[in-house]
């Protein structure tokens, strides 16, 4: 399992277990639970990136998922999925185009999942919210 | 008695009145029968007076000069009582009408004013005879002053009864004459009314006169003559010369007895003749006048003079002429006014005639006008009557209404209330329903935080691996419920919102219906008021109408009562018309008109009559 963490840290496409699958609007995210801290509720007052604007829509109460470097990403449903698997590879060029946030696609409950590094992925969705403001 | 006055010869010629002398003529009657009454009182005395010796010439003059006397004194007497007459006769007097009617006046009053002169001198002129001749030597007043009184007494009246018999004619003749000058026949009645009523009187008295006078006269005379011859035989100094002279007196003739009777006996008879004729005189000519009239001949009755009933008599018989007359003339005028009428009638029918039939096609149209009316009249009546009915039940209804209106109100006022209990009722518990989602909203954060714990607690279980595999299914479950608290707790908040809302709606429903309720308060206020006005002006009609019903049945029963007497009036004119009874009317009355006048024109009226009677009748 440590292995797998490794893995899943240096390499997509090795075997993470323990994930937090979200949901944002109409759109699919999922984090590894070593990643998150602590979950919070997430307010509108609390100026956090959250993970609708990557999909186009408003912030909208829900979840707050904090790092252990205290990046918060906001989402509208969290569910803890604990069982092992398998990491795919992302191409380089869209892991550019996300700054390094996304760590691959992991099949999960029927399902393709794009896996995102918390604390990158709210930088990422921070500095997105200021291009678009300039 | 010679008529006219001596004394006037120098006067100028003038034209001598009509009535000259006629004083003097009319009292000439009296004159003369006292002239010979004092002749047979002469003769009376000498048959029954014992005259003395030497004396007889003595009573011739005593005799003579109190004839004469009386006789002037009283026709001086006499004249003055027709002092008009005799003025008239001298033509002292005009002829006017005031004069002419006194001197008629005097004329009637003559005979009976002569009677009592002829009475008063006959008993003055015996009485101072036998007291003149009882102052004559050898004479008593027992033996001859009471024979002439007596003599005067028997004597006067029969010579003033027939003295007055030879006055009335002589005075119905000088009225005449009188009425002749200028006086009508009217006006001698104004001038002597037949007042006096005396025509019984009278015969009895000249029956009494002309018998019991020479009755008492003759045996006076006869018995004077017994008790001289019985002297004479007694006066013979024996038997053989009583029987001598018995004998010598029974043949001696006594024509002069005989003469005295027969004088007496033939003024008797006279006195009867003349009374007779001055009876028969007036009533003859009474009677050919009455005749003369009852044959048609209604010309003035000429004055019939006369005394008592006969003067009444022949004034009645004037007065019944003028009366016929008159109405005669008013009937001419009437017959020639009645003729000209009916012919005008008889105009006027042909008229009516085409009238008539102009008014029988209107009385038709009018009587069946008439009987529409009358049937209209029953309908309007019967018509009436149901409106009336309605319009109770109206005012009833009306009544009603108001009575339900008033409950209405009643009932709104108390809906209102209960709304507003309601409003109040649902406001609370809009306030729990608040307080209720505040407690549901707590239990929402606390379900959320609950499940923020579960959703921390089973991430860390999953962090542990293996070890907190148990711990991550529990914490878990414990999500799971914290999300089924949550979402229960999301349904409640629906629930609460929902209630909320329903509550929020039933309050503005509640306040609406209120509202409404507020204004059909009022409107059912308004509605009672105006109901009110309705259940008087429902009254007021009904009142009205049943008023408007009585006097539409009293028009019914006055028109039913108009029509029949139109079908009666109907009925009448075509009679009437059928029958033609104006034309026979009026052919009977041309008739009537035609005989009225011919029976009217066989009477001869005097043309100056009718005139005065047009001109007094118009």
């Amino acid at each position: 399992m440590a292995e797998a963490q490794d893995v899943s840290r240096d390499r997509p496409s090795a075997m993470v277990a323990g994930l937090l699958l979200c949901r944002a609007a109409d759109g699919c995210l999922a984090f590894r639970a070593r990643d998150v801290v602590a979950v919070e509720a997430w307010t509108a007052s609390d100026r956090s990136p959250h993970a609708r604007v990557a999909f186009g829509y408003s912030p909208h109460q829900g979840r707050a998922l904090v790092s252990a470097d205290g990046e918060v990403v906001g989402v509208d449903e969290v569910s803890v999925f604990a069982e092992p698997v398998t990491v795919l590879a992302t191409p380089a060029l869209l892991g550019r185009a996300m700054g390094k946030s996304i760590a691959g696609f992991v099949f999960a409950r029927d399902r393709l999942w794009p896996l995102l590094r918390l604390s990158e992925f709210s930088r990422f969705l921070v500095t997105s919210q200021e291009g678009a403001r300039f | 008695m010679t008529p006219g006055s001596p004394s006037t010869p120098a006067a100028p010629a003038a034209p001598a009145s009509p009535l000259e002398g006629q004083s003097r003529w009319l009292a000439t009657p009296s004159t003369i029968a006292g002239i010979g009454g004092g002749a047979l009182a002469v003769f009376y005395g000498l048959l029954t007076l014992e005259i003395p010796p030497g004396t007889g010439l003595w009573f011739a003059l005593i005799a003579v000069a109190a004839v004469t006397l009386f006789t002037v004194v009283g026709d001086s007497v006499e004249q003055r009582c027709l002092h008009t007459l005799r003025r008239l006769g001298e033509g002292k007097l005009p002829p006017v009408p005031a004069n002419l009617s006194s001197a008629a006046r005097e004329a009637f009053a003559f005979p009976d004013r002569s009677f009592l002169v002829n009475i008063v001198f006959w008993c003055v002129g015996t009485l101072s005879c036998g007291l003149v001749f009882s102052l004559l030597p050898g004479a008593t007043w027992e033996e001859a002053g009471i024979r002439i009184a007596t003599m005067g007494f028997a004597l006067g009246p029969i010579t003033s009864t027939l003295a007055y018999l030879m006055l009335v004619d002589r005075s119905r003749a000088a009225v005449a004459k009188i009425a002749a000058l200028g006086l009508t026949t009217e006006q001698v009645t104004e001038a002597w009314p037949p007042r006096r009523r005396q025509l019984r009187a009278r015969l009895i008295w000249f029956t009494a006169v002309s018998v019991a006078t020479p009755s008492l006269l003759v045996a006076d005379v006869w018995q004077q003559e017994m008790r001289l011859g019985m002297e004479k035989v007694a006066a013979g100094h024996n038997l053989a010369e009583r029987l001598l002279r018995a004998a010598e007196l029974q043949d001696e003739g006594r024509w002069d007895l005989a003469l005295f009777v027969a004088l007496v006996v033939g003024m008797g008879l006279a006195i009867a003749f003349v009374a007779g004729s001055a009876i028969s005189r007036p009533l003859r000519a009474i009677t050919d006048e009455a005749r003369r009239v009852a044959s048609g001949d209604l010309r003035r009755v000429p004055l019939i003079a006369a005394e008592d009933e006969l003067w009444a008599a022949g004034t009645a018989l004037a007065d019944m002429q003028r009366g016929l007359t008159s109405a005669l003339s008013r009937l001419q005028g009437a017959a020639q006014k009645l003729a000209r009428s009916t012919d005008q009638l008889g105009d006027a029918s042909a008229t009516n005639r085409a009238g008539a039939d102009e008014q029988m096609a209107s009385l038709n149209e009018t009587s069946a006008t008439t009987e529409e009316l009358a049937a209209s009249a029953a309908q309007i009546a019967e018509n009436g009557a149901q409106v009336a009915q309605m319009a109770e039940r109206t005012a009833a209804a009306a009544r009603a209404g108001q009575r339900s209106c008033q409950a209405f109100s009643f009932s709104m006022a108390r809906m209102t209330l209960d709304n507003d209990r309601i409003g109040a009722a649902v406001a609370r518990l809009n306030k729990r329903v608040q307080q209720i989602g505040q407690v549901v909203e707590f239990i929402q954060g606390i379900g959320d935080k609950a499940d923020l714990l579960a959703l921390n607690a089973e991430l860390e279980g999953t962090k542990a691996g293996e070890v907190g595999r148990g711990f991550s299914l529990v914490a878990a479950e414990m999500r799971r419920l914290a999300e089924t608290v949550v979402n229960s707790a999301q349904e409640i908040v629906l629930l609460i919102t929902e209630i909320r809302d329903r509550a929020n709606a039933a309050v503005m429903a509640t306040e609406s219906g209120i509202k409404a309720m507020q204004a059909g308060a009022v409107l059912a206020d308004r509605l009672v008021s105006s109901l009110t006005v309705i259940v008087e002006l429902a009254d007021r009609t009904s009142d009205a109408v049943r008023s408007i019903s009585i006097s539409t049945q009293q028009q019914q029963s006055g028109t039913t009562q108009l029509a029949q007497a139109m079908s009666e009036i109907l009925r009448v004119t075509m009679e009437a018309q059928a029958g033609g009874s104006l034309v026979k009317h009026h052919e009977v009355l041309s008739a009537l008109a035609g005989t009225l006048q011919q029976n009217v024109a066989t009477f001869r009226i005097q043309s100056d009559q009718i005139q005065a009677e047009g001109a007094r009748h118009g």
